[in-house]
């Protein structure tokens, strides 16, 4: 069930993407998407502002996961271009949902873990907001260090748990 | 809809809980040696709590770091009865106090106990002993012998130190086990000493934060089963919970007030994380902080006139003190470049704090308000979460052992430091309750 309702925002989401993009075209916001994409490397699946890569692909954890510095809460540059093709995906389909989570690594203490992982979800869902995604369709939790996804205590660790994600939501 | 079946009050039929076991791994080198017999019980040694008060408070004395208790296998006596010490042959151990004490049994699981606490020394060549104290209690149940025994030691380490004893207290924390592969979060409560662990809370979703009540009778915490961060409030006795903050955003980091009537809080409801003060009568909400930066971790001073708190207002992360009567806001830290999660001791004369020296390991550490000296207690790689005993002499706090959290406690000169093993779970975020009688 999980799986089939992946798929179909998988499919959703590349319809969308190229919809998004032959109009961007012709918007202001093409330049902006650009400027990102020149930024980004050539695995990520974006030609100018258009998505060449597979559904599989774009619904990849990775591409919904993204990563951050230590005690830092903006998005990368590399995160941009992927950021608002979910921009994009939402302002066209008002009725899907979707919750960011901010996670930090488990250094430091807990209840400030839990600002800074909300300062992280919050610097996507700016993104998102000046994508012309409603209020509505984001819901915003921070976990903190409280839900890491690797239980290490090495830096690459630390590395994979600072974290925001995109979470698309089922009705 | 499955979710809200976490919202029962479950403790009552949790019987699976991790049980800790404290153990010293520094004591101070000049303890003072004290012989604690075991307690007379005569034909009740078949009650297990009868035959484990000497060695309860034998426990509780060593645990301090400030006693050495003898072996019960050094004592000529393992168990006298009271009045029954012969003052010679106690005086050869080389201690300067004895503690002896019986249990009788007068039917129905009840019980006399008494005790004496006996100074000994040898004063013109004659040895003299006096009684420091003498106490009979009448007519106690079985189950309240552990708690007694914990009384006894209050009071025999207030005699000989002259400072209240907190071994009847208890600790709130929170357990991380695994479930069929999924994490599960618990809020345990438990004797001071580890004893009597009870859950209060499960959840497949993190729990945070717990923070007692000024009666000890109440827990405020953080529970994320919603999928954000809301407060509730669970009664230690009952299990009763209800939900006291659900604003958009986080609802974090409670702190009761010292009158009980208010808590202080994080909400992120208006963008930036502030401190806010909640009547729990009223339901009435007033804003502490403003601006853009990150405010956290409220911690009350002892007269309620000021609080204390984490934030980053000046690029750093440190602590601030905001004063209720003018909304002054003082900063209180400046060595080093992360100071978090501060609370003052009983005397408001320290603070307690996580600090980050070197390499980015975070310790315990205490500041001297007055002299802004600042003192490292532990020595682990991520401690976390200091919690003052009531009576200032101990800091309870969350650290890491081969990987696995547990808790610690140190004293706050530094100078005995133990551990709290759990033997199944991780456990951290612990929270020393206020005297409770």
């Amino acid at each position: 069930m999980k799986r089939l309702l992946v798929l179909a925002v998988a499919g959703l989401l590349a319809v969308g993407l190229t919809g998004c993009a032959s109009k961007g075209h012709k918007g202001s916001g093409s330049d902006d998407m650009r400027a990102h994409t020149s930024g980004m490397g050539a695995d990520e699946g974006f030609e100018g502002s258009v998505w060449n890569g597979t559904d599989a692909e774009l619904m990849e954890e990775a591409r919904r996961t993204y990563y951050f510095g230590f005690d830092k809460f903006d998005v990368a540059m590399k995160d941009m271009g992927v950021v608002k093709a979910h921009a994009r995906y939402l302002a066209a389909h008002a009725d899907a949902h979707i919750r960011i989570e901010g996670h930090t690594d488990e250094r430091g203490s807990r209840e400030y873990n839990v600002a800074l992982g909300e300062r992280r979800a919050n610097a996507v869902k700016s993104i998102l907001a000046a994508g012309g995604v409603s209020e509505h369709q984001i819901s915003v939790v921070s976990y903190g260090s409280e839900k890491p996804v690797d239980m290490g205590h090495t830096e690459d660790a630390y590395q994979m748990n600072r974290r925001a994600i995109i979470v698309y939501e089922g009705k | 809809m499955k979710r809200w079946l976490w919202l029962l009050p479950l403790w009552c039929c949790l019987n699976v809980v991790c049980a800790l076991t404290l153990e010293i791994t520094q004591g101070v080198v000049g303890a003072a040696p004290i012989a604690v017999a075991d307690f007379y019980t005569g034909s009740n040694s078949d009650v297990d709590d009868a035959s484990k008060v000497g060695e309860i408070i034998r426990n509780n004395l060593r645990n301090t770091g400030r006693f050495a208790p003898l072996g019960i296998g050094e004592l000529p006596n393992r168990a006298p009865r009271v009045g029954s010490v012969d003052v010679l042959d106690w005086l050869q151990l080389g201690v300067e106090d004895i503690v002896v004490g019986q249990v009788e049994s007068i039917g129905h699981d009840r019980y006399n106990v008494s005790f004496e606490l006996l100074e000994v020394y040898q004063s013109k060549s004659v040895d003299k002993s006096n009684i420091l104290l003498h106490q009979t209690f009448r007519n106690v149940s079985g189950e309240r012998l552990r708690a007694l025994a914990h009384h006894i030691s209050d009071l025999i380490f207030e005699r000989l130190t002259g400072i209240r004893g907190a071994f009847s207290t208890r600790i709130a924390y929170v357990v991380r086990a695994e479930k069929r592969g999924h994490p599960e979060y618990h809020l345990d409560i438990a004797d001071a000493d580890g004893y009597n662990a009870k859950t209060l809370f499960v959840s497949p979703e993190p729990v945070m934060s717990p923070a007692w009540s000024k009666d000890g009778k109440r827990l405020a915490f953080v529970s994320f089963e919603n999928f954000r961060a809301e407060v509730y409030i669970v009664d230690t006795v009952t299990g009763h919970r209800k939900r006291v903050s659900h604003s958009k955003g986080i609802n974090g980091a409670p702190a009761w007030s010292p009158d009980g009537r208010q808590l202080a809080l994080v909400l992120s409801k208006d963008g930036s994380p502030h401190l806010y003060l909640l009547d729990l009568e009223s339901q009435r909400l007033q804003q502490l902080t403003n601006g853009y930066t990150i405010n956290t971790e409220p911690s009350w001073a002892p007269d309620g006139r000021s609080l204390l708190f984490t934030s980053n207002r000046s690029g750093k992360v440190q602590i601030y003190r905001l004063w209720l009567a003018d909304n002054r806001i003082e900063r209180m830290t400046y060595q080093g470049d992360y100071n978090a999660r501060a609370s003052f001791t009983p005397d408001a004369k320290n603070i307690v704090m996580i600090y980050r020296g070197n390499q980015n390991v975070f310790h315990i550490a205490k500041l001297n308000i007055a002299t802004k000296a600042v003192t490292v207690l532990t020595n682990a790689y991520l401690d976390e979460s200091p919690s003052i005993a009531p009576n200032g002499t101990m800091v309870l706090y969350g650290t890491q052992v081969a990987g696995k959290r547990i808790l610690g406690a140190v004293s706050l000169d530094g100078r005995v430091k133990l551990r709290l093993p759990s033997r199944e779970g991780s456990v951290q975020e612990p929270a020393w309750s206020p005297y409770l009688s």
